[in-house]
């Protein structure tokens, strides 16, 4: 495997030694472009309490282009489909190599405090925000009660 | 006859009684008196034409031998009768009357003035038998003219011989009758020793010439049909034989006094052959008259003849004459020559040079003119069928007066006049030409008769051979004729290949080749005129002969190479252990086991090897020395020329073996340094005294890295080849320098019979090398050298199919680059006016003629596939080539590529204001790359955007191309549009603020800047340079520390690259540079900078131009390589990735070559291609090659 580009050790070390709160990131061993990453639901939001677990890859063009994020704790928020995937403009045409591992992982933090059943990508659950957002909060809520608690993680 | 005899006995003279001597002298005297009275005197012997030329030789080369002999054996007294003898024979005819004296005088006069000039003994005879007579003048005339009866004259003279014998026997008559009695005696040896040496003595037939001549004489009566003439060449000794003369003919004599008249002579042209081969004693002519004169002749009338001629043994002998001094005078000074050969007395060669190549000339001639060809079946075909023999003789003949007075010079003073010319590009040898050489060497029956698994005793020695260093051994064993160890080596190791068949070629091999300069020539039928009487000893002699027609050499025998030497050139590529291989063979044969060498008057030191080497590879020898020793009773010694050791005799050549050590290792320098202080005390015979280094006779010496010794000139070379030993060695990596003649020294060292005498090697190589005979050059070279040269390459496969040594991987990449849009477009035009002018020369049929002009259009095209710049100051882009071109659009354009421009900017106010205002902007210390992290940005490489962002170039440039095919670019931290042609870099220059404030309408901060911004332009750079720095920083950041090695063949273009390197990446590349400007000095401490170890993590560039530094080179440090060009050859390119891709590289090679996608390039690509398929035009001649090149320019313009 070719080495690691200098930019990613650093992020990586920075991501270490200067952890974001709520936010954590780990190179796995075997590929250090393989992230473990896990992120606390912002506590305004249905997502609070919850622990999420993410996958954050980066592909050989990195910081060209931008990497690829997936949770794969289930979730119930509109810009976030049944597999995981996320909809966000900075991990696709809004890329910028000025852009951090970091920076991405706030963006989707900051998504799930402010979820946009605008630009949906799980249709149904954009819909059912839009119908009955209380309820649907609700489900956010107990879904992450449900799959997403810390005590379940450990 | 009788004359003719005695001068025959002289050389003889001391087996015989004293007294007998006292008369030969006597009849020499008298006869030699005569002789050299006139030169018509030979006359006298014309029966006998051998006689007459041995004789002449004799009577100039042996008069001191027979006065000598005469004082040794003779009293005092006898010498000074025998001296005192002529006059008495003059004063005989003088004392009688002085009427006779008159009459005598009259005579003489009278016959002078009708028939010209006649011997004085004719004159002495004519008179005595006449003058008595009334009308005697008459009388005595027509008795000349009609032919004096030889027995008649013999009478009269013998009569005049008694009276001085009477007149002596007058003091002592018992003398008288001894003398009598012995000088029958001598007569009759004389006769039998004559007729011995006959027996020895044949001629044989070769061939007949019809031959117009010319009357210089009126002759008494017409010609008559086979009527025989004899032949005779006078000259006056004293010129150079090959001065044209005279041959005549004469009528043959009727009796032994008669000595036949001159009647005509032959053409010039004949002459010219014949005369040499007559002074040379080596050919017979008799003449024949063909047809019947109508009447007499009178002079100027022409007569044919048939002149048929026969070759003498003494043509055959000349090669054996050296050894068999007793032939001939001149073989003494051969014999002198030879001793003298290790000096440097090319002087005394001269004349037998000269001789040699008369001989040549004529003999070669001679064939000519007979149409004698050399048969077809000889083993080696002749080199050239085109140019045969002759016609290479005419060249260098007609060279000849060309090159100062000296006909091609092949004395001393010449060479000193060739050192000067020594840097002739013209014998420089070529790197396909040197290929071709080593292939060659390479194969021969020997080699693969010699066992593989020879290896020197262990008691000896420790390591382990490699299978080819085995091999190796084989031959260097067999190179020193020791068969029978290599036998038992072969047996002891049950080696079952090495059979009775191998070990027969072995020897054979060493024995000698044929010598590929000699031709077959079958005997021609005998058609001379007499051949049904002269048919009789020939028919059990062989069907052919053999002739070296570039020297003129012939033998009956067939020739072989032979070599005595003992000894050879060990010419595997480094890195295969040529080191090793030498030590293999001091331990195999340490000492000489034989009866010894007696070659010079040193002691023997026959326990040691002397080995010579380098003072840099001093300590590494003695090191692998005991590396390899297994005997305790072997050691080294190092010899440094100390004052303490100036007898190494005492230490070499004593009883005690253990004392001695069996390897003495010294250098060149203290070889040469001895050399210097000894030469000036030379011993009278030429020899440098036996002191130091040179007060033994070695066992062995190996030159180590032998092309150290390469210039035969230098002190280095000088004090090599004054060591003396029995058996010699050279080791060298690379034989060939630079120049064939290169070679030559090495040959010299090794004392290789007969190439060591520069006077052949000029002849063979060095001339029709010069004269571009290349391949005829390179197959002489290749026999002198089969016998004597091995050479393995790390690219040889062993029998077993398996390379001889591993290298690690090596992996080529093509990378294809695309133009830029400026860089397209220059492309095409330039593209469109090169096909342009290459379909009016396919038209008009003069693509040779505009062939340079081709070139040079394609020249520009690779040079824009390299940088813009690369063409920018050459002619094409002057100002009214662009003004020619009709098309307005592309004229703007290439105006513009000329001048400094705006691009991106509405103008350039535009520009500087955007740019001044970003001066604030720019923090060096704090700055960031946002795209690598980078901080802080180098100066060099930091770009500012108008948004007054900064980044590394590359990491932008890289961004910008990413985005390109998705959307419209945006600068990374705050996405406002961005563009390449609006980006500012940085230099290191003060900028006031009074400047930055003048352009810039913002009030600002009033500091000055310790850097300067300028506007960014990206056709600057070239696409090809984009691709290297994007691979080099790839590579920093991967493999920091790293090696690089950057080929171009543009030395400017190297300039570029290092320009931009500096710039964009001062801090991760160390660079350097070497190309053809560099400096000779220079050059090793660039090579030892990048060599060293780095102590950073930057990667260190050698920006190394194709042509400088494409040979030769080590630069093992370093495994990945960048072509930035390709080359018409592939060979060239492969060479150049050699310099890493050898032995001493651990890792795997990785080579890059970028090509410019569809472009001339990827043409040059095929036409490889095909190089490699069809061969290189290896020796062809200039015309082959152009013909090829056009065919390659085809390719290039084929769409």
């Amino acid at each position: 495997m070719a080495a690691l580009p200098k930019r990613i050790i650093k992020e990586t070390e920075r991501l270490v030694s200067d952890p974001v709160p709520g936010i954590t990131a780990i190179p796995k061993e075997d590929n250090l472009r393989h992230f473990e990453v896990f992120i606390d639901g912002p506590s305004s939001s249905p997502y609070a309490g919850g622990h999420f677990s993410l996958e954050l890859f980066l592909p050989d063009d990195y910081p060209m282009c931008a990497p690829k994020v997936r949770f794969l704790t289930k979730i119930y928020h509109p810009n976030i489909d049944k597999l995981g995937r996320i909809c966000l403009d900075v991990l696709k045409d809004n890329w910028s190599p000025a852009l951090q591992i970091r920076t991405i992982l706030l963006s989707i933090q900051a998504l799930l405090g402010a979820p946009n059943p605008d630009d949906p990508l799980a249709n149904d659950v954009a819909e059912d925000w839009k119908k009955d957002e209380k309820k649907a909060i609700e489900t956010a809520q107990s879904w992450t009660k449900q799959y997403a608690s810390a005590k379940l993680q450990e | 006859m009788t004359i003719v005899k005695q001068r025959f006995f002289k050389p003889v003279p001391k087996e015989e009684p004293p007294k007998n001597l006292e008369v030969a002298t006597t009849q020499l005297a008298s006869s030699s008196s005569t002789s050299t009275a006139s030169p018509e005197a030979c006359l006298f012997v014309a029966d006998d034409e051998e006689d007459e030329e041995n004789a002449d030789d004799d009577a100039t080369g042996n008069t001191t031998i027979s006065t000598i002999a005469v004082t040794n054996t003779h009293t005092s007294e006898s010498s000074k009768t025998s001296s005192n003898i002529p006059s008495q024979v003059i004063s005989s005819s003088h004392s009688n009357e002085s009427e006779e004296d008159l009459g005598r005088g009259l005579l003489e006069s009278q016959i002078n003035a009708t028939v010209g000039h006649v011997s004085p003994h004719i004159v002495t005879y004519l008179f005595k038998k006449y003058y008595k007579q009334p009308n005697f003048v008459r009388m005595a005339i027509n008795e000349y003219l009609k032919g004096i009866n030889p027995e008649d004259m013999q009478n009269y003279l013998a009569e005049e011989q008694r009276e001085i014998d009477k007149k002596r026997s007058f003091t002592d008559t018992n003398v008288s009758s001894e003398i009598d009695l012995l000088f029958g005696r001598m007569q009759s040896e004389a006769a039998k020793q004559k007729d011995d040496k006959e027996k020895l003595q044949w001629s044989r037939y070769i061939g007949s010439v019809d031959v117009q001549a010319w009357a210089t004489r009126p002759t008494m009566q017409p010609l008559q049909y086979s009527e025989k003439l004899t032949i005779k060449r006078l000259i006056p000794r004293k010129s150079n034989m090959n001065n044209s003369s005279i041959i005549r003919l004469c009528t043959a004599p009727k009796s032994p006094t008669d000595s036949g008249r001159e009647i005509g002579r032959i053409p010039e042209d004949l002459t010219r052959i014949f005369s040499p081969l007559i002074d040379l004693e080596i050919a017979i002519f008799e003449a024949t008259v063909l047809e019947t004169t109508k009447r007499r002749l009178s002079t100027g009338d022409s007569f044919i003849i048939q002149i048929d001629i026969s070759l003498k043994d003494t043509a055959f002998k000349f090669i054996s004459s050296e050894n068999d001094s007793s032939q001939d005078p001149s073989s003494f000074k051969r014999q002198r020559t030879q001793a003298t050969k290790t000096g440097f007395n090319f002087a005394a060669e001269t004349e037998d040079e000269a001789t040699l190549r008369l001989r040549q000339y004529a003999l070669s001639r001679l064939f000519e003119r007979l149409e004698i060809k050399p048969t077809r079946t000889l083993e080696i075909p002749p080199p050239n069928v085109k140019e045969d023999p002759h016609s290479e003789i005419d060249a260098s003949f007609s060279i000849a007066p060309t090159t100062q007075d000296e006909p091609i010079s092949l004395d001393s003073d010449s060479e000193i006049d060739e050192d000067a010319e020594q840097v002739k590009p013209i014998d420089s040898v070529n790197l396909d030409q040197l290929k071709e050489f080593y292939q060659a060497n390479n194969q021969s029956k020997l080699l693969d008769s010699l066992p593989v698994t020879t290896t020197p005793p262990k008691s000896n020695f420790k390591l382990d051979l490699r299978p080819y260093q085995k091999h190796g051994l084989s031959w260097m064993l067999s190179r020193e004729k020791e068969h029978d160890l290599l036998e038992e080596i072969a047996s002891s190791n049950g080696d079952v290949e090495f059979s009775t068949q191998s070990k027969q070629n072995v020897r054979e091999g060493s024995e000698g080749v044929l010598n590929p300069l000699w031709r077959r020539y079958k005997w021609p039928r005998d058609m001379s005129f007499q051949s049904s009487q002269t048919a009789n000893q020939e028919s059990n002699e062989a069907k052919y002969f053999y002739a070296n027609m570039y020297n003129g050499e012939m033998s009956i025998e067939k020739p072989l190479l032979k070599s005595s030497l003992r000894g050879g050139i060990l010419a595997d590529e480094m890195g295969l252990g040529k080191t090793i291989s030498a030590l293999a063979l001091v331990n195999s044969v340490p000492y000489d086991l034989g009866d010894g060498f007696t070659g010079t008057n040193r002691p023997y030191a026959s326990k040691t090897t002397l080995i010579v080497v380098p003072m840099s590879l001093l300590s590494q020898w003695k090191s692998e020395f005991d590396k390899a020793n297994n005997n305790p009773n072997h050691f080294c010694h190092i010899y440094y020329g100390d004052s303490t050791e100036t007898d190494l005799s005492q230490i070499l050549v004593n009883n005690t073996s253990k004392d001695v050590p069996v390897v003495l290792l010294t250098t060149y320098g203290t070889i040469q340094n001895e050399y210097n202080r000894l030469a000036k005390q030379r011993e009278s015979d030429g020899r440098l005294p036996a002191i130091g280094i040179y007060s033994v006779n070695y066992f062995r010496v190996i030159l180590d890295e032998g092309h150290n010794i390469r210039n035969r000139n230098t002190k280095t070379a000088k004090s090599v080849y004054e060591l003396s030993s029995s058996r010699r060695w050279i080791l060298t990596g690379t034989p060939i320098i630079n120049r064939l003649d290169d070679l030559y020294s090495l040959v010299k060292f090794l004392e290789l019979d007969p190439w060591n005498n520069f006077s052949y090697w000029k002849t063979f190589v060095t001339l029709p090398f010069e004269q571009k005979k290349i391949s005829q050059t390179l197959e002489v070279i290749k026999s002198i050298l089969e016998p004597i040269f091995f050479r393995r390459t790390k690219n040889m496969k062993s029998k077993d199919g398996k390379p001889l040594v591993e290298l690690p991987e090596k992996e080529v990449i093509i990378e294809e680059i695309k133009f830029n849009e400026k860089e397209e477009k220059l492309y095409n035009w330039l593209k469109a006016r090169a096909s342009r002018s290459f379909k009016e020369g396919l038209k008009t049929g003069q693509v040779l003629k505009q062939y340079s002009q081709i070139l040079t259009h394609i020249l520009r095209l690779r040079q824009v596939c390299c940088h813009v710049d690369l063409i920018g100051s050459s002619k094409e882009m002057e100002e009214e080539a662009i003004e020619e071109t009709k098309d307005e659009e592309m004229k703007s354009f290439l105006q513009e590529i000329m001048k400094s421009k705006t691009d991106g900017f509405e103008n350039e106010t535009k520009m500087k204001e955007v740019m001044y205002s970003l001066y604030p902007k720019v923090d060096l210390k704090e700055s960031e790359c946002s795209i690598c992290t980078q901080s802080p940005i180098p100066l060099g490489e930091m770009v500012v955007t108008p948004c007054g962002h900064q980044f590394c170039l590359t990491c932008l440039l890289e961004h910008i191309d990413f985005q390109d095919s998705v959307r419209s670019k945006f600068c990374p931290n705050c996405r406002n549009p961005i563009s390449k042609y609006r980006l500012f870099k940085l230099r290191g220059r003060d900028t006031s603020h009074n400047e930055v404030r003048f352009h810039s309408r913002d009030e600002i901060e009033s500091r000055d800047y310790k850097f300067q911004l300028y506007l960014y332009d990206p056709d600057k750079t070239s696409s090809k340079n984009q691709a290297l720095i994007t691979h080099l920083r790839h590579l920093k950041e991967q493999c920091p520390g790293q090696k690089v090695i950057v080929f171009s063949q543009f030395s400017s273009y190297l300039d570029i690259l290092e320009n931009e390197l500096k710039i964009q990446g001062g801090n991760d590349f160390t660079i350097y540079k070497f190309d053809g400007r560099l400096h000779m000095q220079d050059r090793q401490k660039v090579l030892e900078k990048f060599n060293e170890n780095s102590r950073n993590d930057k990667i260190t560039i050698l920006l190394l131009s194709l042509k400088a530094g494409g040979v030769g080179l080590n630069l093992t440090t370093a495994s990945r390589a960048f072509m930035m060009d390709p080359w018409w050859s592939p060979s060239v390119e492969d060479q150049a990735i050699d310099r890493i891709h050898r032995i001493g590289q651990n890792e795997t090679v990785k080579v890059i070559r970028f090509i410019m996608a569809n472009s001339i390039e990827t043409k040059m690509l095929k036409i490889q291609e095909r190089k490699k398929q069809i061969g290189e035009v290896v020796g062809a001649e200039e015309e082959e090659r152009r013909k090829r090149r056009i065919e390659e320019i085809q390719i290039l313009f084929e769409e």
